[in-house]
């Protein structure tokens, strides 16, 4: 186990015996990244707030139930991500899961985009990312963000959903696909230069 | 490695996700073929879309406060119960509109059929009045014309007798 997992286990440990510094130093080991990853599904900064809240509650309240397996961050991840996906159901948003089908992995041909332009800046580009990300069914958006902005590897975003590495695989192609097609759709002058 | 193949493994390639076993045929066939270069040049475009952020998220000053003060206090982060009846209490709203709509229609229905009913009826009330009449006025001209009859047969037997033998003549 290395240092950051035995340090968290050590909070963990002690928040469960009732000890609120060892609680309020998990939250604040973590809460930057969640907003982080909030933030790729709401832009409002009330909302983003309530989700993380509301993950972290739900951590503790739970807490007895992590069994170290995961690390801590995987673990309030899969937390979070859940209540996003909740959070996106009560506004009206469902994923739409018949879009799946791992039999058409290889099948479809993807429209090539070029890498954003020179002259948008980061915000820019984030912005058109995430108006792209927004028109997606929420299955590809999770995986999207997963894979992309937090880089997590196929074995974690498997275990995160509850899915197998090879359905990652194939909504992660799907995905891709379909934010392309998008982000075309959206923004032709984004189209191969 | 063919095309097909190599342009099934870029994605995971780029990704890091794939053992040396397969990367190492995969490189080998995005130096030999241009088509499939493009392709994983095209991937790595795309992951461009994808930069952090900038700047960095901000966490609202004494927030982690806050979360401990609110778990130690018992909020359980659950969505209130009135939030989670959102959707059902929406699916009753449109089941009971639906409801009403279909209320609305077969009230409607039964009162054309009640109407188209109604009209047969008056109809069949008007007819059976019609010949009522007609047979009343058939009656009377039949009963004018019987008196008539009796009123000219009347002084003809006076004179000739009745035609009916009476039971003291044959005897």
């Amino acid at each position: 186990m290395n240092t950051v997992r035995l340090e968290d286990a050590r909070l963990v440990g002690a928040t469960l015996t009732g000890d609120q510094n060892a609680f309020q130093e998990l939250v604040e080991r973590y809460q930057g990244r969640l907003f982080a990853l909030t933030r790729h599904y709401t832009r409002s900064a009330v909302e983003i707030e309530d989700i993380v809240q509301d993950t972290f509650l739900k951590a503790f309240r739970r807490l007895d139930t992590f069994d170290h397996r995961s690390s801590f961050y995987t673990w309030i991840y899969r937390i979070a991500t859940n209540t996003i996906l909740d959070v996106l159901k009560r506004r009206g948003r469902s994923p739409i899961q018949a879009v799946e089908d791992p039999e058409m992995v290889g099948e479809m041909a993807p429209t090539d985009i070029p890498a954003p332009s020179a002259d948008l800046d980061a915000k820019e580009v984030c912005e058109i990312t995430h108006e792209v990300l927004e028109h997606l069914p929420d299955i590809f958006r999770t995986v999207l963000v997963m894979r992309e902005f937090d880089e997590m590897s196929y074995q974690d975003i498997a275990d995160t959903l509850g899915i197998s590495i090879g359905t990652v695989e194939s909504r992660l192609f799907r995905a891709r696909a379909r934010f392309k097609d998008k982000l075309l759709s959206l923004h032709p002058e984004f189209g191969e230069r | 490695m063919i095309c097909k193949e190599s342009l099934r493994l870029i994605p995971g390639y780029l990704d890091g996700e794939l053992s040396e076993a397969q990367s190492a045929p995969l490189r080998q066939h995005l130096i030999d073929c241009p088509t499939c270069r493009k392709a994983a040049s095209g991937e790595k475009a795309f992951k461009r879309w994808f930069e952090p952020e900038a700047p960095a998220v901000e966490v609202p000053v004494g927030f982690a406060a806050r979360v401990v003060r609110r778990a130690f206090a018992g909020e359980t982060g659950e969505a209130p119960v009135a939030e989670q009846e959102a959707p059902i209490l929406r699916f009753a709203l449109r089941a009971t509109a639906a409801a009403a709509v279909l209320l609305l229609v077969l009230s409607a229905w039964v009162r054309s059929v009640q109407l188209a009913q109604g009209n047969i009826e008056a109809e069949t009330r008007v007819r059976t009045e019609v010949i009522r009449r007609d047979m009343m006025e058939r009656r009377e001209r039949l009963m004018k014309a019987a008196a008539s009859r009796d009123a000219q047969a009347k002084p003809g037997e006076e004179e000739n007798g009745s035609e009916t033998p009476a039971e003291g003549d044959e005897r």
